[in-house]
């Protein structure tokens, strides 16, 4: 905490630039490339099938899904190092709704080990193949579910530091507008696939493009601009002169 | 006349709007905290008519769902209010106020989670591969595990929430700016929510313990949205002088 404390604002922006890179990147391929490759909506044999025949391939999904979850508590303590000179309190509540995020999504890839379990040849089972395979599905469905339930925590975090980019003067407001809008248009879906999972069919992919403009230019901006410094130690001497008692 | 206690000492002699955004810290936002209470409050009774058994969510299955997505934001409205606590209480004690905060994201995060096996049984009741590989009774009593699932970690998460009440109770009872009824009130209601430890147990007082948890908290957010804090001992609490306040 020290030493994090102690680095630079710039480093600290490159090096929450970098995990985001990752978190991304890995994303894409946990929760976009692996599950586009293998699962098969509403077909639980082939859905079964694919799993077994790509093991390695699912097995890694769900190695990166577990690192991006890591990259994400990283990044909320950057986040609150980088954002405290703003406003503690809201860069408090980006490392809350973080914290509360991942660890439901980390939590929730217990599930994507039972198809695994179940499709085991090699444990005895009262099932029928059919029956296993229809009870192996279900982890895609829950998968959903928890995104879903996420969305209104990552909601919450990306409203909150998108208001703290915009009030910031150290980063682009527009980029703190992209992230709100984002984050909004994610709780849409989500409550939307809650209410109507029908309906929200139809909202994909366009209600997810205004995230990822606004969480990719934020990275992007990070990992290559970093925060106009000057304007950081600014707001830091402003607080740390008010606030002694606070620290 | 409240609002103007909590902001006349500070409008003084105010020069940026960073110097605002600092001095934002030295105040103890109980009316926000009133209000996010009282959005939690709303959106928490709306989860009160969860239809119970799975013949019941296939009938009503847009109320079951409503519910569902109302308590979700719910939770996510409890989470703000975490952080509120943690701001209003930390003048107290800074180290039970967060610790107060960590408990009272794990409650949200289990029940959070438990929540997933709460839409689950829709899935498991309405999709075709299930209806052709399992029986009517096997699907239904697949579904009620999931029930089941859902309220076991709803009581997992409750006992996170009773020692965050008795935290809280406890800070509230210490400190000088709320009244001392408000704490004990909240210590009682997060005694009686422990008994979520065992759940057959907590069915037996359950009417009186969920009376006394929503009338302790139902008291601290009236008395936070009404009549706030008692602004000058919040500060002085928190050590700010007035120096602090007005001279740079």
């Amino acid at each position: 905490m020290e030493r994090i404390a102690g680095a630079s604002p710039r480093q600290l922006a490159r090096t929450a630039g970098g995990l985001y890179l990752i978190n991304i990147l890995g994303g894409f391929f946990a929760i976009g490339l692996v599950p586009g490759l293998l699962f098969v909506a509403g077909d639980a044999a082939a859905t079964a099938h694919n799993i077994q025949a790509n093991e390695t391939l699912y097995r890694f999904g769900i190695v990166a899904h577990i690192l991006i979850d890591v990259t994400a508590v990283l990044m909320a303590v950057i986040f609150y190092e980088l954002f405290k000179v703003v406003n503690r309190r809201l860069a408090l509540l980006v490392v809350f709704f973080t914290l509360v995020a991942t660890a439901v999504e980390t939590a929730n890839l217990v599930n994507q080990f039972v198809p695994l379990i179940l499709l085991d040849g090699a444990r005895s089972s009262a099932f029928t193949a059919e029956q296993l395979q229809a009870l192996a599905y279900t982890p895609t469905v829950l998968q959903g579910i928890g995104y879903d339930v996420n969305s209104v925590f990552f909601a919450g975090y990306g409203i909150t530091i998108g208001y703290l980019v915009f009030r910031s003067t150290f980063l682009p407001r527009l980029i703190g507008v992209l992230l709100a809008v984002g984050a909004s248009c994610y709780l849409a879906y989500g409550v939307a696939d809650m209410l109507s999972p029908q309906f929200a069919a139809h909202l994909v992919p366009y209600i997810q493009l205004p995230s990822l403009v606004g969480e990719g230019s934020f990275c992007l901006w990070l990992l290559i601009a970093g925060v106009n410094v000057q304007r950081w130690k600014e707001h830091a001497s402003t607080a740390t002169s008010r606030l002694e008692w606070a620290q | 006349m409240e609002g103007t206690r909590e902001h006349s000492n500070l409008t003084v002699g105010m020069g940026s709007v960073m110097e605002r955004t600092a001095l934002a810290s030295l105040q103890p936002r109980a009316r926000i905290t009133g209000v996010v209470y009282l959005a939690y409050f709303l959106f928490a009774i709306g989860t009160l008519f969860t239809p119970a058994t799975p013949k019941d969510i296939v009938a009503h299955e847009l109320l079951f769902r409503l519910e569902f997505a109302v308590g979700l934001i719910s939770l996510g409205l409890y989470v703000a209010l975490t952080a509120l606590f943690y701001n209003l209480f930390r003048p107290v004690n800074r180290n039970l106020a967060l610790v107060a905060a960590f408990l009272g994201l794990m409650g949200c995060a289990v029940q959070a989670l438990g929540s997933v096996f709460q839409l689950a049984p829709l899935v498991v009741l309405g999709g075709s591969h299930y209806k052709s590989v399992f029986n009517a009774e096997q699907l239904q009593s697949l579904a009620q595990m999931l029930l089941d699932l859902n309220a076991q970690a709803g009581a997992v998460g409750i006992v996170f929430f009773a020692v965050f009440d008795i935290v809280i109770g406890y800070l509230i009872f210490k400190s000088t700016f709320l009244p001392r009824i408000l704490g004990a009130l909240m210590v009682i209601a997060g005694l009686g929510w422990l008994t979520f430890l065992s759940p057959p147990f907590a069915n037996y007082v359950l009417i009186p313990i969920e009376v006394l948890g929503f009338l302790a908290e139902l008291a601290l957010m009236l008395w936070l949205l009404v009549r706030g804090v008692n602004v000058q001992r919040w500060q002085e609490q928190a050590g700010v002088t007035r120096a602090q306040l007005l001279v740079r």
